[in-house]
């Protein structure tokens, strides 16, 4: 009897959250006929967006890989001082309000900000410019691609290591050869993670780099622009998200696979 | 020629040994789990680096700790075949064995060639292009023999290759194992568990118990004179002899 009740309780717990999760989804995609849709995405508005946010998102996820891939092999390897301040500040980006972090943005490279000046002497300028926009995707995505690779670089076994050791390999061709291979499961995760949280950005990059049409103006900020005034935009638009972040997520199934593949390898290569 | 003199003490557990090999001989340091035969290995290797003490092959200092001397693993002349082999589960088996080459900056074409002879030399030619995990334990043995042998060491060191394999491919492997010793010019050290493998591999015994050597000489010598208790019941052959 307590039992069904159990069971009740957490159907009902469950399918609620189901509901909430899913009807959104259900309406976006009711509200339009595919013909509408269709019609809508062509427009140059739409595709600027498409275009800025494809382009914008490849080259932060571009940047953060290689910035980010030398900081998570250092904190995966290597102990040193200053260590865990360097942990929290490259995880707050994942905690931090978005607007926070586009307006700590502004005050860092805005026109008067602590390097902005130093920057405009230079001839460049960031805030409501697409570097700009890259800028607040780079800040806001790296921790998602900082934390698998780290967690990745950590957990090749040891015993490779040594053995690359022992074959006379330097640390650069043991990282190119043994580490980056048998990581690149969690790499390509965190790959998927840090393009998705990219292309999902909105906070930080309408505080920081504004909302110029075919300047900084994303598909998500393209979204919240056009809910004002045209809705059917508004839904295409969404629906087009909705379609670029569900090929994501099965993207990052596929690289989950992979790294089951890497577990098989692994299995393998001890008794 | 290997001379060497370690010393390292890691928690509750002291090592403190001293060896001396001649070229193309093999010494088998035979002692229980836990008598600090891989810690030992690791130490020759320079993957790990002692308290203190000394390690000479062929007249080059690889470690001299009164003279600051430490010679990293990635400069040192040894080959090194782990317990589980550790080949690399990504590569395949030519690729493992051209790896070590490939590192010392060798041609690619002649980096194949070499990996390829030692391949058939090890009579595993045929499994070239398999991954590590398509390998039989005795075939992966064999691979990872042929990765550390293809560099030509200095110092052989082999850390149970045979207890991955089961009971009946183990006779036969230790049988072409011991062909393969003989023909060798470098010092090989073979750390085992097993009295048999010792006898039947080494041509010198050292026995190893808590970290110390507690006797050692010809495999003959060992079995028929044991030193002490703990030597006669690891070589199985009951009492230690009376002193004469």
């Amino acid at each position: 009897m307590r039992e069904l009740a159990a069971r009740i309780v957490a159907a009902v717990a469950g399918g609620t959250l189901v509901l909430l999760l899913g009807l959104p989804l259900a309406a976006l995609l009711l509200r339009v006929s595919p013909g509408e849709l269709a019609r809508r995405l062509a427009s140059p508005e739409i595709l600027a967006a498409l275009r800025l946010s494809l382009v914008s998102t490849t080259a932060a996820s571009l940047l953060v890989v290689v910035m980010g891939l030398p900081l998570a092999y250092l904190l995966a390897t290597r102990r040193f001082r200053g260590k865990r301040v360097l942990e929290v500040l490259l995880d707050l980006p994942m905690v931090l309000p978005p607007t926070v972090a586009g307006f700590a943005l502004l005050m860092a490279f805005g026109r008067m900000g602590l390097a902005g000046r130093a920057l405009s002497a230079l001839g460049v300028s960031l805030p409501f410019t697409t570097l700009g926009l890259v800028v607040a995707q780079v800040f806001m995505a790296a921790p998602f691609f900082i934390a698998p690779a780290r967690a990745g670089f950590a957990s090749v076994d040891r015993r490779y290591l040594d053995a690359a050791a022992t074959l006379r390999a330097s640390e650069a061709r043991t990282f190119l050869r043994v580490m980056l291979p048998l990581s690149m499961p969690s790499l390509l995760a965190g790959v998927a993670m840090c393009g998705a949280r990219a292309l999902g950005e909105f906070g930080a990059t309408i505080t920081f780099a504004g909302n110029l049409p075919g300047v900084t103006q994303t598909m998500p900020l393209a979204v919240y622009v056009a809910l004002q005034s045209d809705l059917s935009t508004a839904v295409a638009l969404s629906a087009l998200l909705l379609a670029m972040s569900c090929a994501l997520l099965f993207a990052l199934r596929a690289t989950s696979a992979g790294a089951l593949l890497g577990g098989r390898f692994a299995a393998g290569a001890s008794r | 020629m290997l001379r060497a003199r370690l010393a390292s003490r890691r928690g509750g557990f002291a090592l403190a040994v001293e060896l001396e090999v001649e070229p193309g001989r093999t010494l088998a340091l035979v002692g229980e789990s836990g008598a600090g035969k891989t810690t030992l290995l690791r130490l020759l290797a320079g993957l790990d680096t002692p308290d203190e003490g000394y390690v000479e092959v062929d007249g080059a200092a690889w470690l001299d700790s009164s003279e600051g001397v430490n010679v990293p693993a990635r400069a040192r002349a040894t080959g090194y075949v782990a317990q589980d082999y550790a080949l690399f589960p990504h590569l395949t088996v030519e690729d493992n064995v051209a790896f070590g080459l490939e590192a010392q900056h060798r041609p690619a074409a002649e980096a194949r060639t070499r990996a390829q002879a030692m391949l058939s030399q090890l009579g595993i030619a045929a499994l070239a292009k398999r991954r590590p995990a398509e390998l039989s334990g005795g075939q992966q043995q064999r691979a990872a023999l042929a990765r550390a042998l293809v560099l030509e060491p200095r110092l052989l060191l082999l850390d149970e290759p045979l207890s991955a394999l089961d009971l009946q491919t183990r006779r036969a492997v230790r049988d072409e194992l011991r062909r393969l010793l003989v023909t060798l010019s470098c010092v090989t050290i073979y750390v085992t568990h097993s009295p048999a493998e010792a006898m039947a591999l080494g041509d010198w015994i050292a026995v190893l118990e808590h970290g110390r050597i507690v006797q050692h000489g010809p495999p003959r010598e060992l079995a028929s004179r044991p030193a002490s208790p703990y030597v006669a019941e690891l070589i199985g052959v009951g009492a230690p002899a009376m002193p004469e």
